[in-house]
């Protein structure tokens, strides 16, 4: 309404996965869950429904019986034994973080000598898997096929031997695995967001997808597209956010940079959107309910050196109900209501197999003088309508309607979609939960595998694209730093402090990964002393790494690097391979006097370094070294 | 656990249930550098199993501990004297003992929600929806009469009125395989 | 079970343990003597013994979350040890109440003999019922017969020791057939003792719930071999005196005392280690 803002586009939870699977399938999409009970295999990389997906939505619940349903095979790929291996998982297959490329791309070797990629669905409906399939313009050698040989650049041969020293996991179990993933049909082969989340999480998730590609589980029941699953929504309308004239967007992660120094944030140097270069930087943050300008952010210690030089972002407002570390870094600090204190109508979370619209009615006046976001926006576009001269802003704001009043505006309009709800809103608020279900089986790509002719993706040839020109055209076009790229093929991408840093490793000896941890919904109720209790803040360590260092079960650790320093009490557990350790994500910074973090942050130990292709959150690539305190 | 412990209003350091992490398994290091492993991991969600032969109520002093009409075992707090000595010998760690009342305290199976005709708070709250409840001799007809799995003790001993569907990797009695592994949580 | 919930009960344990002790030895001290100023010494010790016994019931009461329902522990005498236990406490306190009261009697000799025996005897019963306590099936740490032999062993080693810095301080001096039931009483506890250390070595039990055990067993072995030395010591120290007693050079309390203290020391020692050394079945 004031003219416009700077957009954003990505997010922490899905940066990586969700702009490399569009240069491979043209959208991102899955199947959706209760389809796996159509699976004979169900292959998952960090995907650990069971502990993620347990509230709200009951996606857990949903795998356990389409599970049961299809009585499918489950093998996990995780660095660490989660609760979905424990409840689901019939083998584990432990590598190392960041290492999934390299174990594909040794999979992709076993498949293509034993036969067992199904060449036909490769060829009709594929672009760049061998040299005969490519599109114009690439010099001979870098097809998918060539990369795999070892005819390409690297003249790399992807054995399981190859792959063995990277991922940890031993050569002949490698080709167990792949001739099990090659011969068995329907294959789900599926990610969570955790192996996107890396600093070569732009080529991973391609990677992961590509298993499903090779086998030709794509757009079958039972298969799927090798990214994270899709859910089935009805898609309640949600309140209007009005339309934003200004079109330029920032990678979400970007958000310090334009603060520390607007001028490198360029579409050539990170990706800045339908726009060159941004005119000036951000002076004012305003930030609503969450954690991220100090705790869910990389490097805290890096970013608090930029938020504290008032300089740059002159001023930062906070709306929050809890002294959380973000808020401890506000100007203003405007105290918010919580859910138990306000109207709101809520439309499902990640759910599958039912949708569901919520009437939450509030259980108490706002306590003191917290008040709601929209209640804080109202009144404040009132105020600046006075000093702008425009009397109507908050009129034209509020639309006339209180919360409540919106509320009831918005379950008007869900009964337009849903007839079959109460006419009278304030039956609707005494029953409270409307459920439907079940929801239809999504398989994803389904028309393009029945006929891609006639139903061509949004790629530029309307095929799958493994090898993706537009990628290859940006890698050339973009400034990327020393030792970064942009990969047109799912390749093995070796970074900075990954599982062949064996420099960094000399320093910093544990690959450090921040599991989703069930105690929490990341950095919310982390503060609950009651799930604190059932779910203390642990570092996973394995026990011979812990019994060569001295180190016993809930003992008093330091995990630390040269970005910081975090003292955590550590579990010391068979479930997380040797030299890796996770320090679950969400904890809160705490500082003491010196520095050093005794919340058991882990970004205070994470880097801030964008990734190439998404410009965004490499958050579980961090290398670190532990003692015992 | 959680839903168990809010419903009650239960101090901290009082658990009415409590889930236990079994582990085991072990890590070999190759020449190469690459590892073989054979780990395990299950839980088990116990809170008290309303034995047929509660030792907790056998060994009670002042006849606190008693078992009702219904096969509920419960701790009546006007004769409690706060000895604990059930809680030394439960081998599920049921009896709770709660530092603020002085007394001991135990999963009551949400007595007062049956009456009014709602389930136990932990059944409602399961996201897996692997809690259920009922008539001993119903939920064996339902489940199977499979015979339970470590960390639990066996049967014999108090006779608890516990079905169980053993997962998939599940340790018999007594095993040397595994141990709990999350004791803080608990 | 906690860390903290032990200390009362060491105590508890010990101070009941050395009261049965000391009306035990005091009538073998006393034998079949007319001397009344021995008799004036022993009786005394049964008044101590009674102060003692009743410093640690209040012990036990304060232990409890809510003492004001003590008197509901005796309504399960039909099924429950630690209802017995209490039941006898009750019967011991009697006896010892009888004890003091006959003794204020001047010429009831008889009757006081008598009614130390009747004393002892409960005691024993009494230590019995409280070893029944911890030695269920539940809690294996506790689950055999070492428990009632240790009880037994405190008692012995307790109540001689002491009976010798009672005799040891007398003005009189100590009379010299007094030193050999002293004496007998408390190697007689160092055998029970020694009875005691191989049963209740930690058992390496599959079924034991780790989480529920307090000490590692390592830790437990080597306490039991810490507290043997301790008492075997005092034992030694004890027969020293008395040896040189019998050999008319005097009794000394130089002696006696030190084995005294590191009797005493020994016991709580391994009465604490005891406490932990507690596991139980399952989860």
């Amino acid at each position: 309404m004031l003219g416009g803002h700077l957009d954003e586009y990505g997010t922490y939870s899905t940066a990586q996965i969700s702009a490399a699977i569009p240069y491979l399938y043209g959208i991102n999409a899955g199947n959706t869950i209760n389809d796996m009970a159509n699976s004979k295999l169900i292959v998952m990389f960090g995907c650990n429904i069971l502990e993620t997906r347990q509230s709200g939505g009951g996606l857990s619940y949903e795998l356990f019986e389409a599970r049961k349903k299809g009585n499918a095979r489950i093998i996990m790929v995780d660095p660490r034994y989660s609760d979905s291996m424990a409840k689901l998982g019939d083998e584990w297959v432990p590598i190392r973080p960041g290492s999934d490329g390299a174990l594909i791309a040794a999979i992709a070797y076993v498949l293509m000598n034993e036969g067992l990629v199904d060449q036909q669905f490769v060829d009709t409906h594929c672009l760049g898997f061998d040299e005969e399939h490519m599109p114009e313009g690439v010099p001979a050698g870098n097809s998918y096929r060539a990369y795999i040989m070892g005819e390409g650049p690297d003249k790399t041969v992807k054995t399981p031997q190859w792959a063995e020293t990277i991922t940890g996991y031993p050569a002949e179990k490698i080709i167990r695995l792949a001739r099990e993933i090659g011969s068995t049909k329907p294959c789900c082969v599926i990610q969570g967001w955790g192996p996107q989340r890396h600093a070569n999480g732009d080529t991973i998730s391609r990677s992961i997808a590509m298993l499903a590609i090779l086998t030709g589980n794509v757009g079958i029941a039972g298969g799927g597209s090798g990214s994270a699953e899709s859910v089935s929504q009805i898609g309640f309308p949600r309140m209007p956010e009005g339309t934003n004239p200004v079109k330029t967007r920032i990678s979400f992660y970007t958000w310090v940079n334009a603060i520390d120094d607007y001028t490198q944030v360029t579409a050539k140097k990170m990706g800045l959107r339908n726009k060159e270069k941004l005119d000036h930087g951000i002076k004012f943050l305003w930030n609503s309910s969450g954690n991220a300008l100090i705790n869910q952010h990389s490097d805290i210690n890096g970013t608090r050196k930029i938020l504290e030089d008032e300089s740059k972002c002159e001023c930062i407002v906070v709306v929050e109900n809890r002294m959380t570390a973000s808020a401890k870094f506000a100007d203003i600090l405007l105290p918010s209501v919580t859910p138990l204190e306000q109207d709101d109508i809520i439309q499902q979370g990640y759910q599958v197999d039912q949708s569901s619209l919520l009437i939450a009615r509030k259980a108490i006046e706002p306590l003191f003088e917290t008040r709601s976001q929209y209640d804080i926006c109202a009144a404040l576009s009132e105020k600046i309508g006075k000093l702008l001269g425009q009397s109507d802003l908050a009129t034209k704001y509020t639309e006339g309607r209180s919360q409540l009043d919106w509320v009831k505006h918005l379950y008007a309009q869900a009964r337009a979609k849903k007839p079959e709800l109460p006419e009278s809103f304030d039956e609707a608020s005494k029953i409270g939960l409307f459920k439907w279900f079940p929801m239809p089986q999504k398989v994803a790509f389904k028309a393009f595998r029945d006929d891609p002719a006639a139903n061509p993706l949004k790629t530029p040839s309307g095929k799958i694209e493994i090898f993706s020109k537009r990628l290859w055209d940006l890698n050339q076009a973009w400034e990327l730093p020393e030792g970064d790229a942009i990969y047109a093929i799912p390749v093995h991408e070796k970074t900075w402090e990954g599982p062949c840093d064996y420099e960094g490793m000399k320093k910093h000896p544990f690959q450090l990964i921040g599991h989703h941890y069930k105690g929490r919904a990341h950095s919310s109720y982390a503060n609950i002393p009651w799930l604190e209790q059932v779910a203390p803040q642990q570092l996973w360590m394995n026990e011979a790494d812990a019994a060569q260092r001295g180190i016993r079960h809930d003992d008093m650790v330091k995990v630390f690097n040269d970005r910081g320093a975090v003292v955590v009490r550590v579990k010391v557990t068979p479930r997380i391979m040797p030299g890796v350790l996770s320090l679950p994500q969400g904890a809160w910074y705490t500082p003491d006097k010196n520095g050093v973090d005794q919340g058991g942050c882990i970004n205070t130990l994470t880097k801030t370094h964008m990734t190439p292709l998404a410009k965004g959150n490499p958050q579980h690539t961090n290398l670190v070294d532990v003692v015992k305190i | 656990m959680v839903a168990c412990i809010d419903g009650h209003d239960l101090p901290q350091g009082v658990m009415w249930r409590r889930v236990a992490e079994y582990t085991g398994g072990k890590w070999v290091r190759r020449a190469n550098g690459t590892y073989d492993q054979n780990v395990f991991s299950y839980y088990t969600s116990v809170s008290c199993n309303h034995c047929q032969n509660p030792v907790c109520v056998k060994v009670c002093p002042t006849t606190a501990m008693h078992k009702d009409e219904q096969g509920i075992v419960s701790v009546d707090p006007d004769k409690c004297v706060g000895c604990r000595y059930c809680e030394w010998n439960c081998p599920y760690s049921a009896p709770q003992y709660n530092k603020q009342s002085g007394r001991m305290t135990k999963c009551d199976f949400c007595k007062d929600r049956l009456a009014a005709g709602l389930k136990p708070l932990c059944v409602e709250a399961c996201p897996m929806r692997a809690i259920h409840f009922g008539e001993y001799e119903d939920l064996k007809k339902q489940f199977g009469d499979a015979v339970h799995v470590a960390p639990l003790p066996e049967q014999s001993v108090t006779s608890p009125c516990l079905v169980i569907t053993p997962p998939h990797n599940a340790q018999p009695v007594g095993s040397n395989m595994g141990s709990i592994r999350n004791p803080e949580e608990m | 079970m906690e860390y903290l919930q032990e200390f009362p009960l060491v105590f508890f344990t010990l101070l009941v343990q050395m009261a049965v002790g000391m009306v035990l030895v005091g009538k073998c001290v006393l034998g079949n003597e007319a001397d009344r100023a021995l008799r004036e010494g022993v009786r005394r010790q049964n008044v101590a013994a009674l102060l003692l016994f009743a410093v640690a019931v209040i012990i036990s009461f304060v232990h409890l979350g809510t003492p004001l329902h003590a008197p509901f522990t005796l309504l399960h005498v039909t099924q429950s040890w630690l209802s017995r236990e209490i039941f006898m406490i009750g019967l011991m306190g009697l006896a010892l109440l009888w004890l003091v009261l006959v003794g204020r009697k001047k010429h009831a000799v008889d009757g006081e003999k008598k009614a130390m025996i009747v004393a002892g005897l409960c005691g024993i019963a009494l230590l019995f019922v409280m070893s029944c306590v911890y030695n269920q099936s539940t809690m294996p740490g506790w689950s055999n017969w070492s428990v009632f032999t240790a009880f037994l062993a405190s008692m012995c080693l307790l109540g001689g020791s002491w009976h010798g810095v009672v005799l040891s301080l007398r003005k009189e001096g100590a009379p010299v057939r007094a030193l050999g039931p002293c004496l007998v009483w408390t190697v007689l506890g160092l055998v029970l003792m020694a009875v005691s250390l191989p049963l209740a070595m930690p058992e390496q039990s599959a079924f034991v719930n780790p989480v529920s055990r307090l000490l590692p067993p390592a830790c437990i072995a080597w306490s039991h071999g810490l507290h043997a030395l301790a008492s075997g010591l005092g034992v030694v120290l004890l027969a020293l005196a008395a040896a040189r007693g019998m050999q008319g050079k005097g009794f000394r309390p130089a002696l006696t005392v030190p084995a005294f203290l590191l009797i005493v020391l020994g016991e709580v020692f391994g009465r604490l280690v005891f406490y932990l050394s507690y596991s139980r079945l399952g989860m």
